[in-house]
């Protein structure tokens, strides 16, 4: 569903991609790791043509995201963004509803098909509850919910993910997770998903990507790539990587320091 | 309980409905019956006082097909067809145009300082008119004044100045917009200054143009504002939908599928040609871009569909009931409706907000 291929952006006078290459195929939830500033945010920004990649190429199924208009390119891929700004005075329903922006003609007002969509997408993601609302009494969660349904609402092919449960306890957590999974499975959606918890990333991820200095370092099945070694490489940090007792995924326990390790 | 889940889900499938355009017709008339009583009220005052009543038998008598008996004297057909009715209706189309474009500022900048004027319009059109009245050459014209064409242009190349200066300057960010819509306001501003120093004599007609009003309004001028004022206005109405996206951010609203320079541009060029053309007519009135707007938003909530056509209507009766008052009040001297919509906008905006506050702490 999404190809980079060789892609290389950032902004005036700091180049943040250097060279990306990744596949995200149907049905597939991948996640995206590295640490602060390697480009991981830049990569969905120039996948969603925020950000106009320098060189290289992004195809969303058979089109090149260059030559798509701005609707086409949002029915293809739906974002649910870090930041959790949501325009004040509107309901919950009434954000989520802006999911359909790229399904409705220019000067057209939503119908019932959107209505139903919109609220298809609420369920999922758990908020229904919360469609009277208005957005400003929502918690951190709670915003993060209805973000997740007004991506949904666009019914997207490719569903992209920045950091998008940083926000939310475990529950939540948990739900979104086997929500996109469950999407992936169910509706042969592609899911990249910005993760920086390596645990959550190793638990719920078919594939891995490891970012770093605006390069994909590393990539593979959870178990192979989530080592203490790639993240004493990438991360300078000192890990242990156990297994899940149940699913044999990777737990990744800080410590013990870098100095005192043994195990190299 | 699975009834009244499903009763919930009902009620919540139907507001979005309601939002559209059928929802609105209640409200949307009761505003324009609002706004017609106060034109017909500000018609009827005057040093003649004549009967609401018998003003819109009047106005009605005009309307081809309808025939009035006229027990009217017929003084009172030239008061109301050549005085009071373009003036009127022209305070009507300034003040609507100036809070739609308002509204419109304010969306599209995302924030509520924005007001008609912050590119430069108001400068750039005062500068246009002020070198046309210092000018010697400027009355050789003949009957049509090149005023307000000079001021139509001023501040239309204010705004475009404004804007191809931000482009240039690196990002088409909006700061860089508003700042340099703020450089240019100054520079002609100073312009204005230096020419008022220069030409002493012509100190009166220029500062009489530049507190603006209406009481030289005539059907002509009418007919110079209005299609602009409702040209833009029908253009600018169906952007609401989009306008309520472009409240997230502009990263997000791309990526929900707008077009965000194509739309900004738009309408701003939009809302800056309709205000040119009210200033070239009204000369510079202030608050009624930024004050209505705001009421507008605390009566019918943020929402951009109902916003626009709600401040235009706000706006329509706002600026009629100053204008009323300004050439009532002190009888028969006119106050400049500029001081009016201050005088009387202010204190009103206020206590807007202080209900508004009450209500959010209740």
């Amino acid at each position: 569903m999404l190809s980079v291929r060789d892609v290389s952006a950032g902004y005036p006078g700091r180049p943040v991609l250097r060279g990306v290459t990744l596949d995200v195929r149907p049905g597939e939830l991948v996640a995206l790791v590295g640490p602060n500033g390697c480009g991981k945010t830049t990569l969905l920004r120039v996948i969603t043509r925020v950000v106009p990649a320098a060189a290289g190429r992004v195809l969303l199924g058979e089109s090149d995201v260059a030559a798509l208009s701005r609707a086409k390119l949002a029915r293809l891929a739906g974002v649910v963004p870090q930041a959790q700004t949501l325009p004040e005075g509107f309901t919950a329903f009434q954000a989520a509803l802006m999911g359909r922006t790229p399904r409705l003609r220019f000067f057209e007002a939503e119908g019932a098909d959107d209505v139903a969509a919109t609220r298809r997408a609420m369920a999922e993601a758990g908020c229904l509850g919360l469609a009277g609302r208005p957005v400003e009494t929502l918690s951190g969660g709670e915003r993060q919910r209805v973000l997740i349904a007004r991506a949904l609402a666009q019914e997207p092919r490719l569903l992209l993910l920045d950091e998008s449960t940083a926000h939310l306890d475990l529950t939540h957590v948990m739900a979104t997770f086997e929500l996109v999974r469950n999407l992936c499975r169910r509706d042969g959606l592609a899911a990249l998903a910005v993760v920086h918890d390596l645990t959550l990333a190793g638990a719920y991820a078919d594939r891995v990507l490891v970012m770093d200095g605006g390069r994909i370092v590393a990539e593979g099945q959870p178990g192979a790539v989530i080592t203490p070694g790639l993240v004493r490489q990438v991360y300078h940090a000192g890990v242990a990587v156990l297994r899940h007792p149940a699913t044999g995924r990777p737990v990744v326990v800080p410590g013990p320091a870098r100095e005192e390790e043994t195990d190299a | 309980m699975a009834d009244a889940v499903r009763h919930q889900s009902a009620e919540i499938a139907a507001s979005p409905v309601r939002l559209g355009l059928r929802g609105m017709l209640p409200s949307f008339a009761l505003a324009v019956g609002g706004l017609m009583a106060v034109a017909l009220l500000a018609v009827s005052v005057g040093p003649v006082d004549i009967p609401p009543g018998t003003v819109a038998r009047i106005i009605l008598d005009r309307v081809p097909g309808l025939s009035v008996e006229a027990t009217w004297p017929a003084r009172w057909d030239d008061i109301v067809w050549e005085l009071r009715l373009p003036r009127v209706v022209l305070a009507g189309l300034a003040g609507a145009t100036l809070a739609y474009a308002g509204a419109t500022y304010q969306g599209i900048f995302r924030n509520p300082l924005a007001e008609p004027y912050l590119l430069g319009v108001s400068a750039g059109a005062g500068l246009g008119a002020t070198i046309v009245i210092v000018s010697p050459v400027a009355y050789s014209f003949g009957m049509l004044s090149p005023v307000p064409a000079a001021a139509f242009a001023g501040g239309l190349a204010a705004v475009a100045l404004a804007y191809v200066l931000s482009r240039t300057a690196g990002a088409p960010r909006t700061t860089t917009l508003i700042l340099a819509g703020v450089a240019i306001s100054s520079l002609a501003t100073s312009a204005i200054t230096f020419l008022l120093v220069t030409y002493t004599d012509r100190t009166a007609p220029v500062l009489s143009w530049l507190l603006g009003g209406f009481n030289t309004a005539t059907w002509s001028r009418v007919a110079l504002l209005a299609p602009y004022a409702i040209v833009c206005g029908l253009v600018i109405a169906p952007y609401g939908r989009v306008l309520n996206v472009l409240q997230t951010d502009d990263e997000q609203a791309a990526q929900l599928g707008v077009p965000v320079e194509r739309v900004r541009f738009a309408l701003l060029a939009l809302a800056s040609l309709a205000t040119a053309a009210t200033v070239s007519v009204a000369g510079l009135i202030g608050f009624v871009g930024l004050v209505v707007p705001h009421a507008a938003r605390l009566a019918w909530g943020p929402d951009y569909r109902r916003l626009v056509p709600m401040s235009a209507i706000g706006g329509a009766a706002f600026l009629i009931l100053a204008d009323t008052l300004a050439r009532t009040a002190l009888e028969p001297r006119e106050i400049p409706v500029g001081v009016i919509t201050a005088l009387v906008g202010a204190p009103f905006f206020l206590a807007l907000l202080r209900i508004q506050g009450r209500r959010s702490h209740a």
